[in-house]
């Protein structure tokens, strides 16, 4: 059984099949430590059921069990981590001293943009939560496997995991698959560019005031209304801070991308 | 009733002359441009609505009659939003 941290939640996960205990391995080698902090969280896969704690689920399938495990462990993550950190439903990547935030809902294309940029040699950070310490705004980074909707599938195919059968609604892509490199502890945020998949749409970069920007990122911080008021000096200070802030209607993933460096250039 | 201001327990924060505020009440947040941020610091609890127009022809070297429309109108839904003092929502 490994050991794993997520930003403040210690977990640990293990399967009794010898193969899909190998792949979950893999699936969270970027969170693997030697140092957890506090009594991890216990996940097993074993039996038919997925045992997370003290609670479990059953499932004949377990690709449902997988996504169950990570579906589990990003809420678990969120919930331990919000009291101490400024969670923004974000991704991230780093290059030199650039850091690009892609802050949006679900469905509007941050983990295929930051796999675009990924690709093109930036270290990842996340692509599910950016977590910012209140008092300096560094990022902690949260480099969990990427989680690659059906929909970018046929983007990047030579990346499709080996199991299909433990695919349930996404490919789980550990950051050294892609491959990519993990950024360190304490990259900034310099650059803030809201994503938007737009079928068909120009890709264009189109800058936004930073007040609208405070807006979106309010509406993007996880557990928003319990610490409204810390969350939205920090939301403040990031846009203050930050070169630029931008809209970035998606049509064509390499144009995005490449707009994405030119402006972090 | 007194002029109009905004409640007291209102988050608010000024990035770029434009303001982001938040109302703790409804969990609701507002964003006010750059011309409707200007009005709301106005909006001081002393000053009547009336004499707020008229500074701001003045400053802006205009008319009370160009500016008027779209102060009453802010200041409507201010307190369509419920972002007044109910005590100071008058004039």
């Amino acid at each position: 059984m490994s050991g794993y941290q997520a930003l403040s939640l210690p977990f640990t996960v293990a399967a009794d099949d010898s193969d899909l205990d190998a792949y979950l391995s893999e699936v969270f080698a970027a969170l693997r430590t030697e140092a957890p902090t506090g009594e991890p969280l216990s996940y097993r896969v074993a039996d038919g059921w997925l045992r997370a704690g003290r609670e479990r689920v059953a499932s004949g399938s377990p690709a449902y069990l997988l996504a169950m495990l990570v579906w589990h462990l990003n809420q678990q993550v969120v919930r331990r981590s919000s009291p101490d950190l400024v969670l923004l439903h974000a991704a991230m990547a780093t290059r030199g001293q650039v850091g690009v935030l892609l802050p949006a809902p679900m469905g509007a294309g941050k983990t295929t943009t930051v796999l675009g940029l990924l690709r093109r040699g930036w270290a990842y950070v996340t692509d599910e939560a950016v977590a910012v310490d209140p008092a300096t705004l560094a990022v902690r980074p949260f480099p969990k496997a990427l989680s690659l909707e059906r929909g970018t599938w046929p983007l990047v195919p030579e990346l499709a995991p080996a199991r299909s059968d433990w695919v349930h609604s996404a490919w789980q892509l550990p950051p050294h698959a892609v491959p990519a490199l993990v950024a360190p502890p304490g990259v900034r945020i310099t650059h803030i560019i809201a994503p938007a998949y737009c079928p068909g749409a120009r890709t264009r970069l189109e800058p936004i005031s930073r007040a609208r920007m405070l807006m979106l990122l309010a509406a993007s911080s996880f557990e928003f209304t319990a610490r409204a008021q810390r969350n939205l000096a920090v939301g403040a200070r990031l846009v203050d801070t930050a070169e630029g802030c931008w809209q970035l209607p998606i049509g064509d993933l390499n144009e995005a991308v490449s707009l994405i460096e030119q402006v972090g250039a | 009733m007194t002029p109009p201001s905004p409640r007291a327990d209102l988050v608010v924060h000024e990035v770029d002359g434009e303001l982001v505020v938040y109302d703790p009440t409804r969990e609701l947040l507002h964003h006010l441009d750059a011309t409707a941020t200007v009005v709301w610091w106005l909006l001081d609890g002393t000053t009547p609505v009336m004499q707020t127009i008229d500074e701001l022809a003045s400053t802006y070297h205009t008319t009370r009659e160009q500016v008027a429309p779209g102060v009453d109108a802010l200041v409507a839904r201010l307190r369509a939003a419920g972002l007044l003092d109910e005590e100071s929502a008058g004039d």
